[in-house]
């Protein structure tokens, strides 16, 4: 039989108990709080349509067990624009059609935003090997990296260090 | 791995006392990506390892000592001279499971990916476990068997010890895998120590395509001695590894999986020569 614990979360920048199993992902608590815009893609940590923010890194919530976020910050798509007034690389995503099923996209941008709230013009290297934690099956990948460049010369003030 | 409890030490003593209380039922529990691989056991308990103040890369005397719960993209982002880990850490995907996996787990339950052993076999590293008093032990010997078989309830790893990385020590370290996201088809390491033109000490091991990380031996003793000369690699490796237990997987048969095993062997040993003549990759 599987103890219930209390846990705290900073979520979305709301502090929020929670009655947790040991055995529940960190995915599952998101999605059964009404949290749906984390996708549950393949379970084992290599797709990255989870992905959130945990105390500033991008992790993947299926592989991450709910009390691993006991007494740390949690941010998640929820956090980042709304469908009126979305964040610019949510914007670009949607106007270079770097978006079509969707489904990876709530990742990939908490997965970016990771990366540019640490980095705000990052190499291409870079960019290409945080993709690599983000699967899309849709794209090909070629529009999200215009939405992307797009998105760090609106943001960081400076020309991207690569082209398009 | 189906945890019926979770406990959140914060402190060694308190975590220790934990896991020997739980006995077969407790875990260390420190990234947890490792548990999805980990067969169900009645009762198995979660001991969260992370907010005991074991993370951190500290310089030593000579080399580095790494606290069991720095994470991979610690590895990778801290820069030394001297330090390599941040060229094995940067190829274990993805960020994401970098930003949580630990040291100490990436080397206290060895699967046929794990790649950390491997650098800390070839460059005769150390494993601090503490059972109450740290004790350091060989990498050469700890990784001989499952780590976490000579465990005593309790026990933990707190530390990785290894050196500095400079001529006349060099290190290569090579990975095959089909996307950057997927696990090693083949990894291979290897450390040579130059005594003027001679090759004092070769250090070479391998895993992906082995069941578990190995010492190739073999090809340490063919090597050692002799000149420098890369030219001599290719055939201790050929001599040295037909006789290992070489695994095809993801559509790779045995045999492709011994060639790869080769080709990737002799690349580092190349590499390791190389950075111990202090030339630039
Ligand atoms: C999609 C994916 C791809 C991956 N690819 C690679 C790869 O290519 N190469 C590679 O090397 N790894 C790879 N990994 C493995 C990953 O890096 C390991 O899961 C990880 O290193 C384990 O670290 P952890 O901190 O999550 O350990 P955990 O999952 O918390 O623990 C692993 C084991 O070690 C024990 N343990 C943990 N810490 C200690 C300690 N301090 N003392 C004693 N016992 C301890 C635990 O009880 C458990 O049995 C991959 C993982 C995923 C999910
Ligand atoms: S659903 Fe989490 S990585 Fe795929
Ligand atoms: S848009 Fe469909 S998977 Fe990326």
């Amino acid at each position: 039989m599987s103890v219930e614990k209390a846990i705290r979360i900073q979520l979305n920048g709301e502090s929020r108990e929670f009655n947790v199993t040991a055995g529940e992902s960190l995915l599952a608590l998101l999605r059964r709080s009404g949290l749906t815009g984390t996708k549950r893609g393949c379970e084992d940590g290599a797709c990255g349509s989870c992905t959130v923010i945990m105390d500033g890194a991008a992790v993947n919530a299926c592989i991450t067990f709910a009390f691993q976020a006991h007494e740390r910050e949690v941010w998640t798509i929820e956090s980042i624009g709304e469908y009126d007034d979305p964040s610019p690389l949510q914007k670009a995503m949607v106007e270079e059609a770097g978006v079509q099923c969707g489904f990876c996209i709530p990742g990939i941008v908490m997965s970016v935003k990771a990366l540019l709230d640490e980095i705000p013009n990052p190499t291409h290297e870079q960019i290409l090997e945080n993709l690599d934690g983000n699967y899309c099956r849709c794209t090909g990948y070629e529009k999200i990296e215009d939405a992307l460049h797009r998105t760090i010369a609106e943001t960081s003030g400076e020309e991207p260090q690569w082209t398009r | 791995m189906r945890f019926v409890d979770f406990l959140i030490p914060e402190t060694l003593d308190e975590a220790r006392a934990a896991l020997e209380a739980l006995g077969d039922r407790g875990y260390a529990f420190a990234g947890g990506t490792a548990f999805q691989y980990v067969s169900d056991r009645p009762g198995a308990t979660a001991v969260d390892i992370t907010r005991l103040g074991l993370r951190g890369i500290d310089q030593t005397d000579g080399g580095f000592r790494v606290g069991a719960t720095t994470t991979l993209t610690d590895l990778v982002r801290y820069q030394a001279d001297g330090w390599v880990l941040d060229r094995v850490a940067t190829r274990i995907p993805t960020h994401q499971v970098r930003n949580v996996s630990t040291v100490g787990g990436n080397i206290s339950r060895l699967f046929p990916w794990s790649d950390l052993p491997l650098a800390l076999l070839v460059l005769e590293g150390g494993v601090v476990i503490s059972d109450g008093e740290e004790q350091t032990h060989a990498a050469l010997e700890f990784f001989t068997a499952q780590p976490l078989n000579r465990f005593g309830h309790g026990d933990l790893v707190t530390a990785v010890t290894l050196p500095a990385v400079s001529p006349p020590l060099g290190f290569g370290f090579k990975k095959e895998n089909i996307t950057n996201a997927a696990f090693a088809l083949m990894t291979g390491a290897a450390a040579i120590t130059l005594d003027g033109e001679r090759l004092a000490k070769v250090r070479l091991a391998a895993n992906g395509a082995l069941a578990v990380p190995q010492r190739l031996t073999a090809v340490e003793d063919a090597l050692e001695g002799r000149a420098a000369d890369p030219s001599l690699f290719a055939g201790a490796v050929e001599d040295g590894i037909g006789g290992l237990d070489w695994r095809g997987r993801e559509g790779m048969s045995d045999e492709f999986a011994r060639h790869l095993g080769g080709v990737i062997l002799c690349d580092v040993l190349e590499q390791a020569l190389q950075a111990a003549k202090g030339e630039a990759e």
